[in-house]
């Protein structure tokens, strides 16, 4: 028998509408409202054991002792499963329901679904949080709701994976994962190709990104011969024994070492730990990868006014573009505070 | 475009693979002689050692060190299989080969020198039962391991050369062991009729040629200098291009997957049916500028028109660097109105969160995925181990249990559609 | 990320096509993708003068005031 809790709002509780909806945070034995249906979908497979209520004014006047009041109740009785809602295209309901389940999941690590309309708010807000099914926009959707909240919520407290969104029934959490198809490649390929010959429907397995964020050029350097300017690469050029330990693909750190050490190149000489090209060039010659001799020349010709003192490495490969992101903002927060003036950045 | 060759193909249907002393099929069951297959192995003195064990489907067996993968395969007649590395040069694809179904000769090696730098041969692992067997399609075949140890004295680029021969050899002479047996059934592939009313579709196929280790050999030489040219199916079915793509393991196209290429099956399957299969063209990718890059897609779309193609799916092999050359070719492509379908995998990190492909064009809107290859996999402790004892650069004990990349495991997002993988959206 | 911080960057690479979907404004050809700062081909002291060439060639980048990402031409 899965025992589970329930979260509702002052509504579906039977206290009041909007007129109610300051109604504090209480915790009721049992189900109440949605919860009989839930009951009645479990059949002899499961029973609610408590259903926490708030008011969807006083939830968010103070969430977060509210979310503490949830923590505390359900440490105690510790179900096997919190189902929230379903708050149909609620905005204020859905959020607290997304709420309560991303923390009741993360952090009493009980399995939480809730139910949403896909364009609810909280959708996008909470998907990666809690598992979501997606229901109508209005309590008129109330019965199919609860069949696909307690199908998928049975699942998930017996602990069972996640198998793909569409065939789970649920609102997608925005990632990706393999999964096993008896469907060959080959034959999913010239399938998709003769629809499209035909001029058919066709669903692609992955879709194209949205256009990526166009970038503001950076206002030019004004005087060259007064700048300084700075060298980085995602080439992977470090000192030999890579005391940072920069990976080398899918790379989460980079670092700064002195232009005068790369300069002398050895103890410790330089090498590319880089996994995504043939270094054997630039370990050869690391000016191949950061300019150095010749950003120096022109430095000591008055082209430019000097060469920062530190060059910046990380590694190019399998980095995700969240941690690209993340670096390159922290490189040019760096350069900034050091007073560079313009960058060369060398790419594999 | 008259396609004039027609290979006749008999399958030898192999259920199972014994160690022992007489060569040959009795009962769908393949005797491998060990003692004859250790001396031509030891043959070529680059070679030190070889240990020969068979690795069959639904064993708590792990092979590690996974380097290439043959089908035994032997011309009946006149030539050899694989000309170039062995017998003498011509061309494929025409005549009576034997093939022996279900299994594959893989070769498993360290090399006798440390590598550095990016091309090197790395760990690539193929786990036999459980659930783990879904991540190497070589868990579905009877496996001939010829584990080798190299003559510590030889470099790593002779040894590579000496790896390849002994394999592309036993699968030959295990193929010739047969040569008597009733085939279980006999195709012939041939598709110079091309129906009028039937599209014409053309497989693009481009191939890793990046450098040593990261090789595709046709007819026994090396790709760097390739532009896009054609080939017929049958040539590429019946062994003009063998593998030395020994880098990451789950984007390796090896040998046993070029002769038996789930995509160039599918299309002659479906010839003069739905379609007409009008050529496969091949390329090199991993071309180091974008000058080439653009020189050698370019090429590629203009052979698709010249045999008058109406669509073309596109595979390649290796990371972001050769899916910039696919995807060009798949926008030359469509920009001169051929459709195009892409096999692709993806990249969207440990977690998913990320965006799964590394370069697109905006007309790749068809494309087929093969799965995550960024994923971390949980791998259980095995009874046997084939190939070594600790994997590479880690030397994590191989009977495990420890956790392994999706980069590590052998074929796991093949890009010719051999895996089971896809990725999908949770 | 550099240039979204105000700070001009030239980008040295032999793959322009991926650096401009990357998002990077001031893209310079260069070299090939193993050595985008290096011609192994050339003797030690010309492939010095010819970085020092590229090398300009990016500090011009950077003193170019732009409206959107450009590739500079190979010249």
């Amino acid at each position: 028998m899965v025992r589970i809790a329930h979260y509702i709002n002052q509504f579906f509780a039977g206290i009041g509408g909007e007129e109610k909806a300051d109604a504090p945070f209480e915790v009721r034995d049992g189900a109440v409202g949605p919860g009989r249906a839930i009951e009645m979908a479990l059949g002899a497979e499961g029973e609610i054991i408590q259903t926490l209520v708030c008011g969807d004014n006083s939830f968010h006047a103070d969430a977060e002792a509210n979310i503490e009041a949830v923590i505390a109740s359900l440490g105690r009785s510790k179900p096997d499963l919190l189902i929230a809602g379903p708050a149909f295209n609620a905005g204020r309901y859905g959020l607290a329901c997304g709420a309560v389940c991303a923390a009741v999941s993360e952090r009493l690590g009980i399995p939480t679904i809730t139910g949403l309309f896909p364009e609810a708010p909280a959708v996008d807000v909470y998907r990666s949080r809690t598992v979501m099914v997606p229901t109508g926009d209005s309590a008129a959707g109330m019965k199919g709701a609860v069949e696909v909240l307690v199908r998928t919520g049975m699942r998930l407290a017996q602990g069972e994976q996640l198998r793909p969104a569409d065939v789970d029934g649920r609102i997608p959490m925005g990632f990706r994962r393999s999964w096993v198809t008896d469907i060959p490649v080959a034959h999913r390929a010239t399938e998709m190709l003769l629809a499209k010959l035909r001029g058919d429907a066709f669903a692609s397995e992955v879709a194209l990104p949205e256009g990526a964020e166009a970038i503001p050029p950076a206002a030019a350097v004004a005087e060259l011969s007064s700048a300084t300017i700075a060298l980085v690469t995602e080439g992977g050029l470090v000192p030999e024994d890579n005391p940072d330990r920069i990976e080398s693909s899918s790379a989460t750190k980079w670092a700064r070492y002195p232009i005068s050490m790369l300069e002398r190149n050895e103890n410790p000489s330089f090498k590319s730990i880089h996994a995504g090209y043939d270094s054997q060039w630039v370990d050869a010659d690391p000016d191949r990868m950061v300019p150095l001799d010749a950003l120096k020349a022109l430095a000591a010709e008055g082209v430019i006014g000097g060469v920062h003192d530190y060059f910046y490495a990380t590694t190019g490969t399998g980095t995700t573009v969240t941690h690209g992101e993340r670096m390159g903002d922290e490189i040019a927060k760096q350069l900034i505070s050091d007073g560079v003036h313009a960058v060369i950045v060398t790419s594999t | 475009m008259r396609q004039p060759h027609s290979l006749t193909m008999h399958t030898i249907e192999i259920d199972g693979v014994v160690l022992g002393g007489d060569a040959g099929v009795s009962n769908g069951t393949l005797t491998v002689d060990v003692i004859a297959v250790t001396a031509l192995v030891l043959e070529d003195p680059r070679i030190a050692g070889v240990e020969i064990e068979i690795a069959r489907p639904g064993e708590s067996t792990r092979i590690v060190h996974c380097l290439d993968a043959v089908e035994p395969r032997t011309k009946i007649g006149e030539g050899s299989v694989f000309p170039g590395f062995l017998g003498g040069m011509e061309t494929v694809g025409q005549g009576e080969t034997l093939r022996l179904a279900g299994v594959s000769v893989l070769v498993a090696s360290r090399y006798p020198q440390p590598f550095s730098g990016l091309l090197q041969a790395r760990e690539a692992v193929v786990d036999m039962s459980g659930d783990t067997a879904v991540y190497s399609p070589f868990s579905r075949v009877a496996n001939v391991v010829l584990a080798l140890t190299p003559n510590p004295d030889i470099e790593n680029d002779d040894y590579d050369d000496a790896v390849r021969r002994a394999s592309l050899r036993t699968a030959e002479y295990l193929a010739g062991t047969a040569a008597d047996h009733e085939p279980d059934d006999t195709t012939v592939w041939d598709f110079s009729d091309q129906d009028p009313d039937l599209p014409k579709v053309v497989y693009f196929y481009q191939l890793q040629g990046q450098g040593r280790m990261a090789d595709t050999f046709l007819y026994g030489h090396d790709i760097h200098n390739l532009v896009p040219t054609l080939i017929h199916p049958n040539e590429v079915l019946d062994g003009a291009i063998v593998s030395g793509v020994y880098v990451y393991a789950c984007y390796k196209n090896p040998t046993y997957l070029h002769q038996n290429n789930p995509i160039i099956w599918e299309l002659q399957a479906r010839h003069g049916k739905d379609m007409n299969f009008a050529g496969v063209i091949i390329n090199r990718g991993h071309n180091y500028t974008q000058a080439d890059k653009e020189r050698s897609s370019h090429w590629a779309a203009k052979l698709a028109e010249f045999i008058g193609a109406d669509g073309a799916i596109l595979t390649a092999e290796g990371g972001g660097n050769s899916a910039i050359d696919m995807m060009l070719a798949c926008q030359y492509m469509e920009q001169a109105g051929i459709k195009t379908t892409v096999v692709s995998s993806e990249a969207a990190g440990a977690d998913g969160y990320d965006f799964p492909l590394f370069y697109t064009v905006p007309e790749a809107d068809a494309i087929v995925s093969i799965g995550s290859e960024d994923e971390v996999i949980a791998m259980p402790k095995v009874e046997r181990v084939i190939g070594g004892d600790t994997l590479l650069d880690t030397e994590t004990p191989a009977i495990g249990p420890f956790d392994l990349k999706m980069y590590f495991h052998y074929c796991g997002t093949n890009q010719l559609g051999a895996n089971v993988l896809v990725g999908r959206e949770f | 990320m550099i240039e979204k911080n105000g700070v001009p960057a030239a980008l040295l690479t032999a793959m322009t096509s991926m650096a401009m979907v990357a998002g990077a404004n001031r893209i310079l050809s260069s070299g090939l993708i193993p050595h985008p700062a290096g011609d192994p081909t050339r003797s030690p002291d010309e492939e010095f003068v010819w970085r020092k060439g590229q090398v300009l060639k990016a500090l011009n980048a950077v003193a170019t005031p732009l409206e959107e990402a450009q590739i500079f031409a190979d010249w």
